[in-house]
């Protein structure tokens, strides 16, 4: 059995699809009519020339050098697309990371603002975060709502690794989940986002570690 | 009907398994994808041409010049038509592990008959500097797993290469035409297999000159000394590891 459409894989015909958006992350270059690419001095956004390597961001060797890709606007700014709902939206994507110890901060997932050094206070978002100040060693789950966020509190049950995982997170209209491999690992109930959003990957550095992490994966869409 | 998933990802793989590299092109848009792919030639006054296709189904089309050893092909790598053979980049997929699907079609035109002695063909194709001819990948230092059409064959066929070598022509007993047709590729971890249009046509199985270098898709056309234009086209590819 298989479907005659695309659109028939997620829904019947009498139902309305919402936003679904995939990226493959291979071939010769970054989409950059999709992505906006950033980064300060020694930083590298790529296609990895490895099996699996999908694209790869690497920032420099200075503590808070950075990295990442948006949907456009300028850094620190809102994203200048942000198509996704604060409390009806999921993003999977598979992604691997260097280090824990290697990143000031890193930040994957959904957010209102164009920047990978994990969420702050003056924004919405739901995102992925790995850091050396977090000295637990899981990964995290960070929530902002544009006044404040969630900082460490939503910690993993999973160590992180150096391994490839598919990472999901969905903003519900009263929490945010994240699962790795499929396992509900954090969920947050506090400072959830209350603002639409683009889809940001970013990292920045620690001290004199070259942070770098490799993405193969991404799909987002709105529930 | 088969059952409906709120994602991609969960159509392909349920969210406990990490997928691996995959990849889709459906070639169509109102002009060339170039972050992508790019056009790639080895000698630059004989490059042919790569256009998206103004027809139903069209796809891309890629022609030769009505030249002698005329040719163009379509990979991964930025454009090429300084008459350096180039290297693809990336090369995500694995050739012990992965699959490499097409749709397909072999266009001659200008009245250019079977007979004429070129070659046109897709595949994985990964390795050292002439990875981006793409055409059948049998330099040294490059290795790869095509399907391809030669005029005088007489059917379609494929090959495995590595190095200098080569698995032989495998036919696939379906005499050539200019129909689209469905071309899957299969590396394993110790062999090759080819489906044309969902048969398998390695009834016996590829088992040596199996490619050893990390592989790319390269779509190509070339031909001879005959007159006239050769071409293909392609409105579909897909690449993942397994």
């Amino acid at each position: 059995m298989t479907f005659d459409s695309v659109y028939e894989m997620f829904k019947p015909l009498d139902e309305l699809r919402n936003q679904h958006f995939w990226d493959w992350f291979s071939g010769y270059s970054l989409d950059s009519k999709r992505w906006t690419s950033y980064g300060n001095t020694g930083h590298t956004v790529a296609m990895d020339d490895a099996v699996d390597g999908g694209l790869y961001l690497q920032a420099g060797t200075s503590d808070n050098d950075y990295a990442g890709i948006g949907f456009g606007g300028t850094l620190g700014n809102d994203q200048a697309v942000r198509p996704f709902s604060h409390n009806s939206s999921k993003i999977i994507f598979v992604q691997k990371f260097s280090a824990n110890g290697e990143y000031q901060a890193s930040a994957s997932g959904f957010d209102q603002k164009l920047r990978g050094d994990a969420l702050g206070a003056a924004e919405s978002g739901a995102i992925l975060v790995t850091s050396v100040h977090n000295g637990s060693g899981k990964w995290v789950l960070r929530t902002g709502n544009g006044s404040d966020y969630s900082g460490y509190t939503y910690v993993t049950s999973s160590s992180m690794d150096t391994d490839w995982h598919v990472f999901s997170i969905e903003c519900k209209s009263s929490s945010a989940e994240l699962t790795i491999d499929g396992v509900t690992e954090a969920t947050s109930t506090t400072y959830l986002p209350t603002a639409r959003m683009g889809i940001s990957f970013g990292i920045q550095s620690e001290g004199s570690a070259t942070a770098k992490t490799n993405i193969n994966y991404c799909e987002a869409y709105n529930t | 009907m088969p059952t409906q998933q709120d994602s991609l990802y969960e159509h392909l793989h349920p969210l406990t398994t990490v997928m691996k590299q995959h990849f889709v092109e459906n070639f169509s848009g109102g002009t060339l994808d170039t972050f992508r792919w790019n056009r790639a030639t080895y000698d630059a006054t004989k490059s042919g041409t790569v256009a998206v296709a103004d027809e139903v189904n069209g796809g891309i089309k890629l022609l030769t010049l009505d030249e002698d050893y005329g040719h163009v092909w379509y990979a991964f790598q930025t454009e090429q038509l300084n008459g350096l053979e180039s290297t693809l980049s990336p090369q995500h997929f694995s050739p012990t592990g992965s699959v490499f699907i097409d749709v397909f079609k072999h266009t001659l035109v200008s009245g250019v008959g079977q007979s004429v002695l070129s070659s046109g063909g897709a595949g994985l194709v990964g390795g050292g500097s002439s990875a981006g001819r793409g055409d059948q990948g049998s330099a040294a230092g490059s290795s790869g797993f095509s399907h391809y059409c030669r005029g005088n064959f007489g059917s379609f066929s494929a090959k495995t290469t590595n190095a200098g070598s080569d698995s032989g022509n495998i036919s696939s007993g379906v005499t050539y035409d200019n129909d689209w047709h469905c071309n899957k590729l299969e590396l394993k971890s110790s062999s090759a297999d080819w489906t044309l249009d969902g048969v398998l046509k390695t009834t016996t199985a590829i088992t040596t000159t199996l490619p050893d270098d990390d592989l790319a898709p390269v779509i190509g056309v070339s031909k001879w000394t005959q007159s006239g234009v050769v071409g293909v086209q392609c409105n579909y590819v897909e690449c993942y590891n397994t």
